[in-house]
Protein backbone atom coordinates (compact mmCIF):
# COMPACT_ATOMS: atom_id res chain seq x y z
CA UNK A 1 0.00 0.00 0.00
CA UNK A 2 1.42 3.45 -1.26
CA UNK A 3 1.39 6.29 2.05
CA UNK A 4 -1.30 8.22 0.49
CA UNK A 5 -3.29 5.07 1.29
CA UNK A 6 -2.63 5.25 4.99
CA UNK A 7 -4.39 8.08 6.96
CA UNK A 8 -3.44 8.74 10.17
CA UNK A 9 -5.66 11.15 12.63
CA UNK A 10 -5.04 11.93 16.11
CA UNK A 11 -7.58 13.62 18.91
CA UNK A 12 -5.84 15.58 20.91
CA UNK A 13 -6.92 15.48 24.43
CA UNK A 14 -5.54 18.62 25.25
CA UNK A 15 -5.03 18.07 29.17
CA UNK A 16 -1.99 16.73 29.77
CA UNK A 17 0.13 14.53 27.83
CA UNK A 18 -0.37 15.46 24.37
CA UNK A 19 2.67 17.36 23.22
CA UNK A 20 4.44 14.45 24.48
CA UNK A 21 2.23 12.18 21.86
CA UNK A 22 2.33 14.63 19.16
CA UNK A 23 5.99 14.98 19.19
CA UNK A 24 5.72 11.12 18.93
CA UNK A 25 3.65 10.45 16.67
CA UNK A 26 4.77 13.17 13.97
CA UNK A 27 8.32 11.45 14.01
CA UNK A 28 6.62 8.51 13.24
CA UNK A 29 4.35 9.95 10.62
CA UNK A 30 7.70 11.32 8.96
CA UNK A 31 9.31 8.28 9.34
CA UNK A 32 6.89 6.58 7.11
CA UNK A 33 6.11 9.79 4.76
CA UNK A 34 2.64 9.75 6.53
CA UNK A 35 0.36 13.26 6.45
CA UNK A 36 -0.83 13.33 10.28
CA UNK A 37 -3.81 15.45 10.97
CA UNK A 38 -4.39 16.26 14.43
CA UNK A 39 -7.60 17.74 15.21
CA UNK A 40 -7.80 19.35 19.08
CA UNK A 41 -10.73 18.52 21.31
CA UNK A 42 -10.51 21.87 22.97
CA UNK A 43 -11.13 23.66 19.66
CA UNK A 44 -13.81 21.51 18.14
CA UNK A 45 -17.19 22.88 18.39
CA UNK A 46 -20.55 21.00 18.35
CA UNK A 47 -21.40 22.56 15.06
CA UNK A 48 -18.36 21.71 13.39
CA UNK A 49 -18.45 18.00 13.72
CA UNK A 50 -20.49 17.18 10.46
CA UNK A 51 -16.99 18.29 8.38
CA UNK A 52 -14.90 15.75 10.65
CA UNK A 53 -13.83 12.07 9.74
CA UNK A 54 -16.74 10.12 10.48
CA UNK A 55 -14.60 7.86 13.61
CA UNK A 56 -13.43 11.42 14.78
CA UNK A 57 -17.28 12.66 15.18
CA UNK A 58 -18.71 9.66 16.11
CA UNK A 59 -15.85 9.48 19.06
CA UNK A 60 -15.87 12.94 20.11
CA UNK A 61 -19.77 12.89 20.16
CA UNK A 62 -19.71 9.81 22.92
CA UNK A 63 -17.31 11.61 25.02
CA UNK A 64 -19.18 14.78 25.40
CA UNK A 65 -22.53 12.92 25.67
CA UNK A 66 -20.70 11.12 28.71
CA UNK A 67 -21.94 7.42 27.40
CA UNK A 68 -18.06 6.59 27.27
CA UNK A 69 -15.63 6.72 30.15
CA UNK A 70 -12.90 9.35 29.68
CA UNK A 71 -9.37 9.61 30.11
CA UNK A 72 -6.95 12.65 29.64
CA UNK A 73 -5.04 10.35 26.70
CA UNK A 74 -5.10 11.15 22.75
CA UNK A 75 -6.75 8.88 20.65
CA UNK A 76 -5.13 7.90 17.23
CA UNK A 77 -6.86 6.42 14.20
CA UNK A 78 -5.28 4.22 10.91
CA UNK A 79 -7.31 4.03 8.30
CA UNK A 80 -9.96 5.20 10.96
CA UNK A 81 -9.16 1.95 13.44
CA UNK A 82 -8.96 3.28 17.08
CA UNK A 83 -5.90 3.45 19.00
CA UNK A 84 -5.77 4.76 22.71
CA UNK A 85 -2.69 6.41 23.64
CA UNK A 86 -2.79 4.86 27.24
CA UNK A 87 -0.10 2.48 27.68
CA UNK A 88 3.35 4.43 27.06
CA UNK A 89 5.20 3.35 25.00
CA UNK A 90 3.25 0.25 24.17
CA UNK A 91 0.80 2.30 22.03
CA UNK A 92 3.38 3.30 19.38
CA UNK A 93 4.63 0.15 19.44
CA UNK A 94 0.56 -0.87 18.12
CA UNK A 95 0.68 1.99 15.80
CA UNK A 96 4.00 1.69 13.75
CA UNK A 97 3.23 -2.00 13.28
CA UNK A 98 -0.17 -1.51 12.13
CA UNK A 99 1.53 1.52 10.07
CA UNK A 100 4.15 -0.94 8.75
CA UNK A 101 0.97 -3.68 7.57
CA UNK A 102 -0.60 -1.17 5.73
CA UNK A 103 2.52 -0.29 3.96
CA UNK A 104 3.71 -3.58 3.64
CA UNK A 105 7.25 -2.64 5.22
CA UNK A 106 9.52 -4.78 7.02
CA UNK B 1 6.63 23.52 56.74
CA UNK B 2 3.62 23.04 54.20
CA UNK B 3 1.95 25.77 51.92
CA UNK B 4 -0.37 25.19 49.13
CA UNK B 5 -0.39 27.92 46.42
CA UNK B 6 -2.96 28.69 43.67
CA UNK B 7 -1.35 27.96 40.05
CA UNK B 8 -1.40 31.74 38.40
CA UNK B 9 -1.88 32.61 35.24
CA UNK B 10 2.00 33.24 35.01
CA UNK B 11 2.40 29.66 35.17
CA UNK B 12 0.41 29.03 32.55
CA UNK B 13 2.15 30.18 30.12
CA UNK B 14 5.78 30.00 31.40
CA UNK B 15 5.63 27.34 33.66
CA UNK B 16 6.15 25.91 36.95
CA UNK B 17 9.84 26.35 38.39
CA UNK B 18 10.66 23.22 40.54
CA UNK B 19 8.19 21.04 38.92
CA UNK B 20 9.52 17.19 38.89
CA UNK B 21 11.23 16.69 35.29
CA UNK B 22 10.76 20.20 34.20
CA UNK B 23 12.37 20.85 31.07
CA UNK B 24 12.79 16.93 30.41
CA UNK B 25 12.04 15.16 27.00
CA UNK B 26 9.66 11.99 28.09
CA UNK B 27 12.04 9.24 27.92
CA UNK B 28 9.99 6.15 26.15
CA UNK B 29 11.88 3.85 28.80
CA UNK B 30 10.32 5.48 31.51
CA UNK B 31 6.83 3.83 30.28
CA UNK B 32 3.86 5.04 32.26
CA UNK B 33 5.24 6.73 35.75
CA UNK B 34 4.82 4.22 39.19
CA UNK B 35 2.57 4.88 41.88
CA UNK B 36 2.61 8.24 43.78
CA UNK B 37 5.11 9.71 41.67
CA UNK B 38 4.85 13.04 39.64
CA UNK B 39 5.33 12.36 35.88
CA UNK B 40 6.84 14.77 33.47
CA UNK B 41 3.99 16.83 33.72
CA UNK B 42 3.10 18.36 30.21
CA UNK B 43 1.34 21.36 31.34
CA UNK B 44 3.35 22.87 33.30
CA UNK B 45 7.17 20.88 33.07
CA UNK B 46 7.56 21.47 29.47
CA UNK B 47 7.92 24.86 27.75
CA UNK B 48 7.24 23.51 24.54
CA UNK B 49 3.81 23.29 24.61
CA UNK B 50 1.30 23.77 21.96
CA UNK B 51 -2.21 22.29 22.69
CA UNK B 52 -2.72 23.84 26.27
CA UNK B 53 -2.55 27.60 26.12
CA UNK B 54 -5.57 28.51 24.82
CA UNK B 55 -7.68 26.22 27.14
CA UNK B 56 -5.99 26.79 30.20
CA UNK B 57 -6.27 30.91 29.90
CA UNK B 58 -9.58 30.33 29.08
CA UNK B 59 -10.53 28.21 32.29
CA UNK B 60 -8.62 30.41 34.25
CA UNK B 61 -10.00 33.91 33.58
CA UNK B 62 -13.49 32.31 33.82
CA UNK B 63 -13.11 30.27 37.42
CA UNK B 64 -10.44 32.40 38.43
CA UNK B 65 -7.79 29.10 38.70
CA UNK B 66 -7.03 25.98 37.86
CA UNK B 67 -5.20 24.52 40.19
CA UNK B 68 -3.18 24.20 43.34
CA UNK B 69 0.33 23.66 44.09
CA UNK B 70 1.67 22.06 47.35
CA UNK B 71 5.23 22.56 48.55
CA UNK B 72 7.33 21.03 51.66
CA UNK B 73 9.62 23.08 52.98
CA UNK B 74 10.04 24.92 49.47
CA UNK B 75 10.24 21.73 47.53
CA UNK B 76 6.89 20.78 45.23
CA UNK B 77 5.43 17.61 46.53
CA UNK B 78 1.90 18.10 45.25
CA UNK B 79 -0.49 19.11 42.28
CA UNK B 80 -3.82 19.43 41.75
CA UNK B 81 -5.78 20.18 38.66
CA UNK B 82 -9.50 21.27 37.91
CA UNK B 83 -11.84 22.25 35.85
CA UNK B 84 -15.58 23.06 35.17
CA UNK B 85 -17.59 19.83 34.10
CA UNK B 86 -18.46 21.42 30.80
CA UNK B 87 -15.17 21.53 29.88
CA UNK B 88 -13.94 18.40 31.47
CA UNK B 89 -16.67 16.97 29.13
CA UNK B 90 -15.58 19.18 25.88
CA UNK B 91 -11.93 17.13 26.17
CA UNK B 92 -12.88 13.61 27.30
CA UNK B 93 -12.40 13.79 30.96
CA UNK B 94 -13.54 11.07 33.37
CA UNK B 95 -17.11 12.86 34.30
CA UNK B 96 -20.02 11.33 35.95
CA UNK B 97 -22.68 10.10 33.52
CA UNK B 98 -25.51 10.71 36.18
CA UNK B 99 -24.93 14.30 36.69
CA UNK B 100 -26.06 17.02 33.45
CA UNK B 101 -25.40 20.02 35.95
CA UNK B 102 -22.17 20.77 33.84
CA UNK B 103 -22.37 24.80 34.83
CA UNK B 104 -21.85 24.23 38.43
CA UNK B 105 -20.03 20.86 38.93
CA UNK B 106 -16.18 20.91 39.15
CA UNK B 107 -13.92 17.92 38.06
CA UNK B 108 -10.81 17.20 39.17
CA UNK B 109 -8.41 15.84 36.29
CA UNK B 110 -5.27 15.61 38.18
CA UNK B 111 -4.96 14.83 41.84
CA UNK B 112 -1.05 13.53 42.64
CA UNK B 113 1.42 13.52 45.60
CA UNK B 114 4.89 12.48 45.25
CA UNK B 115 5.89 8.75 46.51
CA UNK B 116 7.69 10.19 49.50
CA UNK B 117 5.28 12.49 51.00
CA UNK B 118 2.47 9.96 50.50
CA UNK B 119 0.03 9.70 53.39
CA UNK B 120 0.65 13.01 54.77
CA UNK B 121 -2.68 14.71 54.10
CA UNK B 122 -1.28 16.49 51.51
CA UNK B 123 -3.98 14.97 49.16
CA UNK B 124 -6.74 16.08 51.28
CA UNK B 125 -5.26 19.52 52.06
CA UNK B 126 -5.81 20.35 48.32
CA UNK B 127 -9.24 18.85 48.56
CA UNK B 128 -10.25 21.24 51.21
CA UNK B 129 -8.99 24.56 49.18
CA UNK B 130 -11.23 23.01 45.97
CA UNK B 131 -13.96 22.62 48.31
CA UNK B 132 -13.54 26.27 49.45
CA UNK B 133 -13.04 27.56 46.11
CA UNK B 134 -16.35 26.11 44.75
CA UNK B 135 -17.90 27.30 48.28
CA UNK B 136 -16.96 30.92 47.24
CA UNK B 137 -17.45 30.66 43.21
CA UNK B 138 -20.52 29.05 43.04
CA UNK B 139 -19.55 25.60 42.13
CA UNK B 140 -21.92 22.71 43.82
CA UNK B 141 -20.36 19.96 43.17
CA UNK B 142 -16.92 18.38 42.70
CA UNK B 143 -16.29 14.92 40.42
CA UNK B 144 -13.16 13.05 40.04
CA UNK B 145 -12.20 9.37 39.11
CA UNK B 146 -11.18 7.32 41.85
CA UNK B 147 -9.60 3.88 42.38
CA UNK B 148 -12.07 1.65 44.00
CA UNK B 149 -9.50 -0.70 45.36
CA UNK B 150 -8.38 -0.52 48.85
CA UNK B 151 -5.45 2.30 50.07
CA UNK B 152 -2.51 1.07 49.35
CA UNK B 153 -3.84 -0.87 45.87
CA UNK B 154 -4.14 1.73 44.20
CA UNK B 155 -1.65 1.63 42.12
CA UNK B 156 -0.98 4.59 39.90
CA UNK B 157 -4.98 5.72 40.18
CA UNK B 158 -6.03 8.29 42.72
CA UNK B 159 -7.39 6.47 45.88
CA UNK B 160 -10.97 7.27 46.84
CA UNK B 161 -9.47 7.13 50.49
CA UNK B 162 -8.28 10.91 50.48
CA UNK B 163 -12.13 11.84 49.96
CA UNK B 164 -14.72 9.38 51.55
CA UNK B 165 -13.74 11.87 54.89
CA UNK B 166 -14.85 14.91 53.06
CA UNK B 167 -18.31 13.25 52.25
CA UNK B 168 -17.88 12.09 48.52
CA UNK B 169 -20.07 8.53 47.35
CA UNK B 170 -19.09 6.52 44.68
CA UNK B 171 -20.93 6.29 41.67
CA UNK B 172 -21.39 2.42 40.59
CA UNK B 173 -22.85 3.56 37.42
CA UNK B 174 -19.88 5.88 36.10
CA UNK B 175 -16.71 4.21 35.35
CA UNK B 176 -14.08 6.68 35.20
CA UNK B 177 -11.14 6.11 33.16
CA UNK B 178 -11.73 4.27 30.02
CA UNK B 179 -8.81 2.12 29.85
CA UNK B 180 -9.01 1.13 33.67
CA UNK B 181 -11.57 -1.03 34.91
CA UNK B 182 -10.85 -0.53 38.56
CA UNK B 183 -12.17 3.24 38.58
CA UNK B 184 -15.22 4.74 39.12
CA UNK B 185 -16.50 8.67 39.23
CA UNK B 186 -17.01 9.71 43.24
CA UNK B 187 -18.95 12.90 43.83
CA UNK B 188 -20.09 15.39 46.86
CA UNK B 189 -22.16 18.47 47.23
CA UNK B 190 -20.84 21.50 48.25
CA UNK B 191 -22.84 23.36 50.99
CA UNK B 192 -22.78 27.37 49.27
CA UNK B 193 -22.12 30.13 51.50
Amino acid sequence: MKPGKVKVDLLINPFCLCDRDFTRLSRLCEKYALKLNAYNLWDIDDGDLVGFPAHVSALVRELRSGERAGSVYSTVFINGERIPINAWHESFRVIESKIMVLLGAK
Amino acid sequence: MRTIRAITKRQILEGIDGHPFAEVEWNPTWGNPPPGQLIPCNMFGISKRKYQYAMWTEVFDEVGGIGFLTYEDGKLVGQMIFLPKKYARRIGLPTSRTNENLESTMVIGCLVVVREHLNEGIASAMIRELMSLCRNHGFRRIETSVDVRPPGKAEGNTSFFPFRKFGFTIDETSQGWESRPETRMCSCHILQV
